[in-house]
């Protein structure tokens, strides 16, 4: 696998994404379906506040290039779409994704340090390189999306922010909102018929979405059953009234949100704990709903010393296993219907 | 355009007077800001002005003669264009205004008057008759205070360069500092929000910045400015009197007799970075509160709308102020420690006027203390009468 590639795949808004787009032999008036369909993929997941990433374990170059491809392509389908505040939205997935492609690496500070000096940041490695600084002026160019970027909450002195490396690692995504951002809306003239028809098709889709998950939410159409087993167990756990870690329940709370359980069921979810108070618990899951919260990936899962399975290893995030199984049992369900259908017709 | 009244017209003489002997050349790049001005008894009576260049600036003070003053942080393209957006933003000082009313906000309002428990005891720092405020020596001292805070922020924790740092008295009762660094200048609004809450500690965890309130107990040691201020504030915190700690903690009163008799233990502690243990299911709450209190004596509480806002207008350095006379005086940190408003700022002359007055307290000007009045005619010098004719509290006679 070509190493940069990976790194301009996982971070598709960088110079030396740019470089490998540059070697592209594809023409922006004629782009395949197959990245088409990834860039309404992105948008869609965008619109729908979920993580995108590359969802295959060992990804050949032409699926790296394709996922590459795929950003800029959306770019331009965001340019000529009427959703509201949709340019703001992908940024926001951009921001998490490259947040958690850090972080969630292997090499979480080799990859902050490259995507850093792709950035151009000015820097200074200190404590062994275990903190960074940086210039306040540098540090005060992002838009502070993300509320655990706050300044107060820094040290700062004499004009320099000294950052761990997940603050860090906090603010290149921040960096890479910006830059995203600031590099929307792409003139709409340029933008090619094909994907202004598609625009408009994604635009009247979401609309659609929009209606479905608003009453996905009012009947709590989540399946427990699909889950994870390790948030099979928590929540089981939950349900029995057994006292939960803070670390167990912070997760549980956050997966939850994002499989779209409502605020009153998470609270008379966590009502059955031993230890629950209602004021504390409401403030928490407040917390969980206002600031959007995501669970950790795996990795980060198992560092808090909750049980992942093997079966779940394959994936990074719990999210995607549920998002997989609720695929597999719609396939299923499609596919007995069908043959019900045929059967009928026979 | 102005207020025909004579009270208004004798302003307007004298002020008219002092600015054909003396030039306005306070603000930088006068051709790209937006001005606006006021009348008699109204600050800010028309906006979207433009000059040409410094000349312009003061051929209009010394023929309109406005009683205020004001000119826009940002720069523009076209800064008399409307609305807003055609103006063409290019960039905008950062500005920090302290006003003492804002300062004494913090305070109590009892009975009518402001108080002022933060600095002076029981004493008054403004005093409120009619609803006009009479800010006295204390209360502009308070603002001199905060005012100096500010630097330190601005200074040890920004980096900024203080020569790149212009001060000057509001003209009432505060002060304005105005930041060209040019970096600073294209700071968007989220960013100047981001340093408005640093200053004034707003949004700030305490777990982020190394204070551990339940198991650990512990404090930043030697790390970051504001987790050594707060140290510094707990220490001085704990040299209150008991009744003093109790008001603020609420702390039971056998834990509170605890904590005093270990005064020197809990000080002592925060130098080794551990926080004192007054009970486990306490601690939090205790540790909390006195945070808190700590925070709010040390930030520095600076005019949110002023600091974030790009399309502001304020006072014109050196110009004057129309509900007291005074000169909005440009000034150097230096300086600063030494200027006195209700004298340095008084520039009108001694010539004796009559007035009918209808309620003051007592008041100093220029070393002089002049009042209580009430209802009476009184002859007092120019620069008096200028200060209560604006203030609205006397007529000619």
């Amino acid at each position: 696998m070509d190493e940069i590639l990976v790194f301009a795949q996982k971070f598709p808004f960088t110079e030396k994404a740019k470089m490998q787009l540059k070697d592209s032999t594809i023409s922006i008036d004629d782009i395949p379906e197959v990245i088409v369909r990834k860039a309404a993929l992105m948008i869609s997941r965008a619109n729908s506040k979920q993580a995108y990433s590359l969802e295959a374990m060992n990804p050949t170059n032409e699926m790296l290039e394709n996922e590459l491809m795929a950003f800029p392509t959306a770019k331009l389908i965001l340019s000529v779409m009427q959703t509201t505040r949709m340019i703001e939205k992908f940024c926001e997935m951009i921001r998490k994704k490259a947040f958690h492609e850090i972080i969630d690496s292997a090499k979480p500070k080799e990859i902050a340090i490259e995507l850093a000096n792709d950035f151009k940041l000015d820097y200074t490695r200190i404590e062994d390189g275990e903190e960074f600084e940086i210039a306040l002026i540098d540090y005060l160019e992002i838009l502070f999306v993300d509320d655990e970027t706050k300044l107060v909450n820094k040290r700062v002195e004499k004009g320099s922010v000294f950052l761990g490396l997940n603050d860090f690692a906090r603010f290149l995504s921040e960096k890479a909102y910006k830059k995203v951002f600031d590099s929307l809306p792409i003139d709409k003239e340029s933008v090619p018929k094909d994907l202004v028809k598609i625009a408009k098709s994604i635009d009247s889709q979401l609309v659609h979405i929009e209606h479905k998950r608003f009453d996905a939410k009012l009947s709590g159409k989540i399946n427990p059953a699909l889950f994870p087993p390790s948030m099979q167990e928590l929540y089981q756990k939950q349900l029995a009234g057994k006292k939960l870690g803070y670390y167990e329940r912070l997760v549980l709370a956050a997966f939850l949100y994002q499989v779209g359980m409502r605020k009153q069921e998470m609270l008379t979810l966590f009502s059955k704990s031993p230890d629950f108070k209602a004021h504390i618990a409401q403030y928490h899951i407040n917390r969980v709903f206002e600031k959007e919260l995501s669970a950790p990936g795996y990795k980060k899962i198992s560092e808090y010393g909750i049980i992942v399975s093997k079966e779940e290893k394959v994936f990074k995030h719990p999210v995607q296993y549920y998002v997989s199984k609720m695929r597999a049992s719609n396939r299923m369900k499609n596919a007995v219907k069908e043959k019900e259908e045929r059967e009928k017709n026979v | 355009m102005f207020e025909e009244s004579k009270e208004a017209t004798f302003m307007k003489k004298h002020f008219q007077k002092y600015y054909l002997t003396h030039k306005v050349d306070s603000v930088p790049d006068v051709e790209r800001r937006e001005f606006g001005y006021g009348v008699f008894k109204r600050k800010i009576a028309n906006r979207n002005l433009a000059f040409s260049g410094v000349d312009g600036m003061n051929r209009f003070l010394c023929e309109k003669t406005p009683l205020f003053f004001s000119y826009s942080n940002s720069y523009y393209s076209f800064p008399d264009k409307q609305p807003m957006q055609n103006k063409g933003w290019l960039q905008s000082d950062l500005i920090y205004e302290f006003d003492a009313d804002e300062i004494n906000a913090v305070c109590e309002k009892t009975n009518g008057v402001w108080v002022c428990n933060k600095t002076f005891g029981e004493e008054n720092a403004v005093e409120e008759i009619d609803n006009k405020q009479w800010f006295l020596d204390k209360s502009l001292e308070l603002s001199k205070q905060q005012l100096f805070r500010l630097v330190d922020f601005l200074e040890e924790d920004f980096g900024f360069d203080l020569e790149k740092i212009a001060v000057n008295f509001s003209g009432k009762a505060g002060y304005h500092l105005h930041i060209r660094k040019k970096e600073i200048q294209k700071l968007n609004k989220k960013s100047r929000i981001e340093l408005v809450d640093y200053i004034t500690g707003y949004g700030m965890y305490y777990d982020n910045i190394g204070f551990e309130l339940e198991k650990a107990l512990s404090c930043p040691k030697g790390n970051g400015l504001w987790g050594k201020r707060i140290n510094k504030g707990i220490k001085e915190f704990f040299k209150k009197d008991s009744k003093e700690i109790a008001r603020i903690t609420k702390l039971p009163s056998a834990k509170l007799n605890m904590l005093m008799k270990n005064k020197p233990e809990v000080i002592n502690g925060i130098e080794k970075g551990l926080l004192y243990d007054v009970g486990a299911r306490t601690n939090k709450e205790f540790w909390k509160s006195v945070i808190d209190f700590v925070v709010q004596t040390y930030m520095v509480p600076i005019d949110r709308q002023t600091s974030i806002d790009l399309h502001k207008i304020i006072r014109v350095p050196n110009s004057l102020h129309g509900e007291t006379g005074f000169i909005a005086k440009e000034l150097s940190i230096e300086k600063l420690k030494e200027f006195d408003p209700f004298n340095d700022a008084v520039v009108f002359g001694e010539d004796m006027i009559k007035l009918f007055v209808k309620h003051t307290p007592k008041f100093s000007l220029k070393g002089k203390f002049f009042g209580p009045y009430e209802n009476e005619g009184i002859e007092v010098p120019l620069y008096c009468a200028i200060y209560l004719v604006g203030k609205g509290v006397a007529e000619l006679r």
